[in-house]
């Protein structure tokens, strides 16, 4: 009997189950799920991995819980249902699929600084490709210009494209652009989301400054065998100090738009030692509105930092980070129009007004901007004191910008009054500009533009002729006068407001942009004048500069060729048009700054982005013959610095051998030669590198790659590699010739995904530059390395959830510095016993070991 | 009159030598959480701390442990590497970097263990823990050497005429009873009771060595007052102190918590003295061994404002002054937030902010914000992955001496920590962590041994070793790598 009341409760215990409704897994509440035929700890296990690691997408997920056997598989199965079901919003679920493409933007941020806002805003809220013009099409990572016009072309013949694969179906399109492009548009109308997003960034980083920062903060004016006679030891800045970012932005749809930045660079006071009325003065924010009105009529209003672009950035273009080779194409994509801005840009950005309408035929924009900027100051009335009644030298984006107290204050330590003549102060230069751009484009792919601005200043700028700037205001030191070389000529032709010819309180650039597609060919350029002396409305009397460009697309191959002519006084500090070197290489700010007046002015070459007035013609291609061989990026360039008319040809090229698809082995080949076309010059030097860099890609995305680096310079003796006549036994003076200097690199990176959502990347290198320098691409910045020494670093990219993201990076650096060298070679040489300071300071080895921790969170809602 | 001269002479010695102290001597390293999975976590925790430790960063965490007894050990190792460099300059005589001088490599260990109950009754939960764990560290090792390198530029080795030695001993431990109240294991309400005591004796030594006696003898063996003498002085302090710890946790929903503790300013009593070897003169030519007693609330500090000095000679004005019997701990306000989202590994988040009230124990101290941030993943087979990042900014005197005053600046310093680590489970209640902890930073001080006290005529034939002053700092670099390993036993 008992038997049978068992058997019955057990057959109504499984009929019960069986014809009950099945507990769906992905919606049940805990009180449902205890009803399962399951231990508590299982239940709760269930539980927990729904809550915590995933929704079910099948019922054999279940055996990724340790406690669910197959046997308890077995048993579920009949009881229990998987529902679609997720509780990720939509912004959620796209930002899970784009996850790998923000990471690539934030990893490329150091090129295209405050660019990746806006593409990861398209990445998460895509646009309509239907609905998008040229330019729109253009602003595209990666797209080129026959892309965007193929695109139209075939809108305009009254077609609709409909999907990824239609896109590609376009006649004329290359498979990079649209396979880049495919993730930024969709294809049919969507509902608007009416969503509010809020992102949030915070970067932390203390990495040390760099060793041209470090050079010019430790080069003091007086020879006084004290640490604190230098802007090093007097700010204390062996102390440690991080450059702290944080970033707030918030968008309606994609209509509305705001963002606020602060920033604090290296050694200035962070957010907490900040009166909150600095903090806000000296962050980024702005507002906009931009929205499709009136059918295809497109309308933008900014308010607060904007960043204006426009042509090949000749006439405008405000940031203070570029890069040499800015082509405007590929990995340099130009953004044109204006944008709200709120990167690190401090300098050359822009507070004000903007407005901006566009359709295909047409567009305009008109800028209003005022802002005070940083500016280098100098005794301009000489009564001994710098004040508001004197004239500003130039503008300069300052590597840690020091308070006017501050600086008063080491200035009145290091030398007193009248000492300094030359002194970089803060917001020391009001600047009013209003500006412009209108555009017509007759058909799809051609258009002409016309942009230019009017800079109205609150004091002169005033640069004085060679012999005032040396003997009177004492520029470089007396007897190092003729140091100031050639080259330097760049520096007496930057503008001023105020000179024998005229006087006047605004600085007026103006520019013509063009450009057209013809077939697989697209031609571009703009030329822009700045008005100097010259007539204000005849062209070619003033100082002005060109750039032309072709870009031809074919499916396995590209060709760039590009022309720039840039006047030596064509001084526009809104231009980061495309250049090899940045203005004032070479110049006495570079070369010889510790002869200047004020270390602080080296900041005017070391943070320059502009281009260094040059006339010269550049080809850049890449070619796929096979799946095997591709010539990479490789380019030719040859010039001429326009202020001594030094000539250069520089060669890069990469050759790509890739046997089977988890190998490559890359071939690297770079050769600069410096005034080729004079041997007898002093200033010739040849450098080469090789690279070669094997990479082999594992399962999951992992990589593993071994890299070597040779590279040989050419050059004139320095007096620290071969005796000079500065020895004190001036008969033993030898003739010397060229100075040949080698050095190489080696180094491995290995990337782990342990999966989609954790990877970790480490990298050690070993380099012995000899005096030459070598840079590194780390994860997401370059590092700059010279003479010797060794470093690893290790990553860890992190998604938490699906929208917080963590990176944090800590890297060790061992090397040692070029003075050693130099010290070493003095000290051996010194005889006068007598001389015990230079006894007491002599060092055999300085070793140097740096520690360094970078961190990102990003959260978005 | 040769009397108070040599007295004098030691009295200044005295203050020269005693308070050019390494970082931490005199105010101890704080130890703070002792936890090996949370220091893996950048030391996080305040909310949803998973082990019994994180009850040190708040009483609260009590509750939201999962077994009912259970009793952690936690070992904790220092390496502690400190290279200070001085200036050196180019032919210019413009300074150009720093050169080391003197590297110090030195371990420590300390230890730490606790237990708890858990009883829940209905909907409230009572806990209770009891622990033993160091709170303040009053360890250093310092050597350094003084050579005469007057004649190294002729290929001679520069001997070795001196070496000096800082050593410090001592700690100040926490025995802490710790009472949780929680309820519906939603919320949770900590206390904390420590009795903390302790003691600290550090040693200062500078022991010449047969080259200095050698190079010395010669002179005149017969005079007394040119003999040279090797210095000590030991400093001995006793510290007791109580101090209460308030928390709490709030569950607000499944995925987050959040925490909020508070520990408030303490003050020891402190007792103790100082002791500075002062030989007396018993006859023309013999001295007697002999050591001055100061007890430590004779010995004042004065403070004077700005970081910067501007000109080694400059006259200071004592603006405010304290006493080395005075040892305080700041107020500590810390906020956690832990948040648990759905993720393909298991993955834990904590982010905590520290406010600090510096300015409980020194009027020219600001109170500054700590920064903590940890995430947690189970990589694969319940292995967990951890790792963190900690902000912590720090108070410390740097001295500069007058005559016989101790004039003292207040320095910020702050320290960047990189935190990785992870963890293993035996038979499910037996948990072992391991985490480590590598932390950099990097400052200015005065030197330690002051070089105008080797300047001994017979010593040197030509140089005249000064003192360097705020104007040729020495900047210090020090790497701190933490190793903690816990071990946690639950039923």
């Amino acid at each position: 009997m008992k038997k049978i009341i068992t058997f019955l409760i057990f057959i109504v215990f499984i009929f019960s189950f069986l014809f009950s409704e099945k507990i769906d897994l992905n919606q049940a509440t805990y009180g449902q799920l205890i009803q399962l035929p399951l231990t508590s700890q299982q239940i709760e296990d269930i539980y927990n991995y729904r809550l915590y690691t995933s929704f079910f997408y099948s019922i054999y997920q279940l055996r990724e819980i340790p406690s669910i056997d197959q046997k308890t598989l077995n048993k579920l199965k009949p009881l229990v249902r998987i529902s679609h079901y997720e509780e990720k919003n939509e912004a959620d679920k796209r930002r899970d699929e784009i996850y790998y493409l923000i990471q690539r933007l934030g990893s490329n941020e150091g090129f295209q600084e405050g660019m990746s806002d806006i593409w990861e805003d398209y990445l998460i809220t895509p646009r309509n490709v239907n609905k998008m013009n040229y330019s729109d099409i253009l602003s595209m990572p990666n797209v080129s210009p026959i892309d965007a016009s193929s695109i139209l072309i075939r809108k305009a013949g009254g077609d609709t494209l409909t999907s990824y694969r239609d896109l590609r179906k376009t006649p004329g399109i290359s498979h990079y652009g649209a396979s880049n492009l495919r993730h930024y548009v969709y294809y049919k109308e969507k509902e608007r989301q009416n969503k509010l997003f809020v992102d949030y960034q915070m970067k932390y980083n203390d990495s040390n400054y760099t060793d041209e920062a470090q050079e010019m903060y430790k080069l003091t004016r007086s020879e006084t065998l004290m640490k604190i006679a230098s802007f090093w030891g007097y700010f204390q800045m062996d102390k440690y100090s991080p450059e702290i970012m944080n970033k707030y932005r918030i968008r309606y749809d994609t209509q509305w738009k705001a963002g606020i930045m602060f920033h604090t660079r290296k050694g200035e006071k962070n957010f907490l030692d900040k009166k909150t009325t600095d903090e806000f003065k000296d962050a980024k924010y702005f507002a906009g509105y931009e929205n499709y009105l009136f059918g295809e009529n497109f309308l933008k209003v900014y308010v607060g930092n904007f960043r204006a672009t426009y042509g090949e950035g000749l006439v405008m273009e405000n940031t203070d980070f570029s890069g040499a080779r800015k082509t405007g194409h590929g990995f340099s994509k130009r953004v044109t129009g204006i944008i709200g801005d709120i990167s690190r840009t401090q300098e050359y950005a822009l507070k004000g007004t903007a407005i901006e309408w566009k359709n295909p035929k047409f567009q305009g924009a008109f800028f209003f901007s005022k802002d005070k900027k940083d500016a280098i100051l100098y005794d301009s009335n000489q009564d001994g004191i710098i004040n508001d009644e004197d004239d500003a030298f130039s503008y300069i984006t300052l590597t840690r910008r020091f308070t006017d107290d501050e600086l008063e204050g080491v200035e009145s330590f290091l030398g007193g009054e009248g000492v300094f003549t030359f002194v970089p102060r803060l917001d020391a230069l009001e600047e009013q500009i209003m500006g412009g751009h209108i555009e017509y484009s007759p058909f799809i792919g051609t258009h002409i533009g016309f942009t230019g601005y009017e800079a109205v200043y609150d004091r002169d700028i005033v640069v004085p002729n060679k012999s005032t700037l040396l003997d009177t205001f004492h520029f470089v030191a007396e007897g190092d006068t003729d140091k100031f070389e050639l080259m330097d000529n760049e520096i007496l032709a930057m503008y001023s407001t105020k000179t024998d010819e005229y006087d006047r309180n605004f600085r007026r650039v103006v520019g013509v942009d063009w450009q057209t597609v013809i077939g697989n060919t697209s031609f571009q350029g703009e030329y822009a004048e700045l008005f100097v002396n010259g007539s204000q409305y005849k062209i070619g009397d003033d100082p002005h500069a060109l750039i032309l460009s072709s870009y031809s697309q074919f499916t396995d191959l590209y060709i760039l060729a590009l022309y720039r002519d840039y006047d030596l006084a064509f001084d526009n500090p809104y231009s980061t048009a495309f250049y090899e070197h940045e203005k004032f290489d070479d110049s006495v700010y570079d070369k010889n700054s510790h002869i200047m007046n004020n270390p602080l002015l080296k900041d005017i070459y070391t943070n320059s982005e502009r281009a260094q007035a040059e006339k010269g013609i550049y080809f850049e291609t890449r070619y796929r013959f096979n799946r095997y061989f591709t010539i990479n990026r490789t380019y030719l360039d040859i010039w001429e610095r326009k202020a001594d008319r030094r000539k250069t040809v520089r060669f890069q090229g990469e050759l790509d051998f890739r046997p089977i698809h988890q190998l490559s082995m890359r071939l690297k080949y770079k050769n600069q030669h410096n005034r080729y076309h004079d041997d007898a010059e002093r200033g010739v030097s040849i450098t080469s590198e090789t690279t070669i860099k094997v990479a082999t890609n594992l399962s999951a995305r992992d990589r593993i790659s071994l890299e070597y680096r040779y590279n040989k310079v050419k050059m004139p003796p320095y007096p620290y590699l071969a005796n000079d006549a500065e020895i004190p036994n001036d008969n033993d003076t030898s003739v010397v010739g060229t100075t040949l200097i080698h050095g190489d690199y080696i180094g491995a990176d290995w990337i782990h995904n342990f999966n989609e959502n954790l990877k970790v990347q480490g990298s050690f290198i070993y380099w012995d530059g000899h005096g030459i320098s070598h840079w590194d691409w780390e994860d997401m910045e370059i590092d700059f390395m010279g003479e010797q020494g060794n470093k690893y670093w290790f990553a860890i990219h992190s998604k938490i959830a699906s929208n917080i993201y963590i990176h944090l990076k800590f890297k060790v650096k061992h090397y040692r510095t070029k003075e050693l060298v130099w010290r070493t070679w003095w000290n051996s040489s010194q005889e006068d016993e007598n001389d015990y300071d230079e006894e007491l300071t002599y060092f055999d080895t300085v070793e140097k070991k740096e520690n360094t921790i970078r961190l990102q969170i990003d959260w978005k809602f | 009159m040769k009397k108070i001269l040599v007295s004098l002479l030691f009295l200044n010695l005295l203050f020269n030598l005693f308070s050019y102290s390494i970082l931490e001597d005199i105010d101890g390293n704080y130890v703070g959480n002792v936890d090996s999975r949370s220091a893996s976590l950048g030391n996080t925790g305040v909310a949803g701390g998973d082990r019994l430790f994180d009850v040190t960063l708040n009483p609260a965490n009590l509750s939201f442990l999962k077994a009912d007894i259970g009793a952690q050990f936690v070992f904790l190792a220092t390496k502690d590497d400190d290279n200070r460099s001085i200036p050196m300059y180019n032919f210019f005589d413009g300074y150009v970097d720093n050169g080391t001088y003197v590297s110090n490599v030195n371990i420590y260990d300390e230890m730490a263990l606790g237990g708890y109950y858990k009883y829940n009754m209905s909907d409230l939960g009572f806990s209770a823990g009891l622990f033993y764990k160091p709170y303040i560290n009053f360890e250093s090792d310092y050597e350094e050497q003084v050579r005469n390198d007057e004649n190294s530029d002729d290929d001679n080795y520069p001997p070795i005429i001196a070496k000096n030695f800082l050593t410090g001993e001592g700690s100040i431990n926490s025995l802490e009873i710790n009472f949780a109240l929680s309820y519906l294991e939603n919320y949770s309400l900590g206390f904390v009771l420590s009795k903390l005591s302790g003691d600290q004796e550090l040693t200062k030594n500078i022991v010449w060595t047969d080259m200095g006696y050698y190079n010395f003898a010669p002179d005149d063996p017969n005079d007394p007052y040119e003999t040279l003498k090797d210095y000590y002085s030991y400093l001995d302090r006793e510290f007791e102190a109580i101090q209460i710890g308030l928390g709490t946790v709030a569950k607000i929903n499944e995925r987050l918590k959040l925490g909020l503790t508070y520990k408030p300013s303490i003050k020891f009593d402190v007792t103790g003295d100082w002791k500075v070897r002062s030989d007396t003169l018993v006859n023309e030519n013999t001295w007697a061994l002999n050591f001055e007693t100061y007890d430590i609330e004779d010995i004042v500090y004065c403070y004077e404002g700005d970081l910067v000095v501007t000109d080694s000679s400059a006259t200071f004005t004592v603006t405010d002054s304290t006493m080395l019997a005075d040892f305080k701990t700041p107020t500590r306000i810390k906020f956690g937030l832990f948040y648990q989202p759905q993720n393909i590994m298991l993955t834990k988040f904590y982010i905590d902010v520290e406010y600090v009230k510096w300015e409980d124990v020194n009027s020219f101290y600001e109170n500054e914000f700590n920064y903590y941030v940890g995430v947690e993943h189970q990589v694969n087979n319940k292995i967990p992955f951890r790792f963190g990042f900690k902000y912590e900014t720090n108070y410390y005197l740097t001295h500069r001496f007058i005559d016989l005053y101790s004039i003292s600046f207040a320095d910020k310093i702050t320290m960047p920590t990189f935190t990785i680590g992870t963890g293993f489970t035996f038979l499910n209640n037996l948990i072992f962590d391991i985490s480590a902890e590598i932390g950099h930073r990097r400052y200015e001080t005065l030197d330690l041994f002051m070089d105008s006290y080797y300047s001994h005529h017979s010593l040197w034939s030509t140089i005249e070793p000064k003192d360097r002053g705020w104007e040729n700092p020495d900047t210090v670099e020090e790497t701190l790598l933490k190793i903690k390993a816990g071990l946690s036993f639950n039923w």
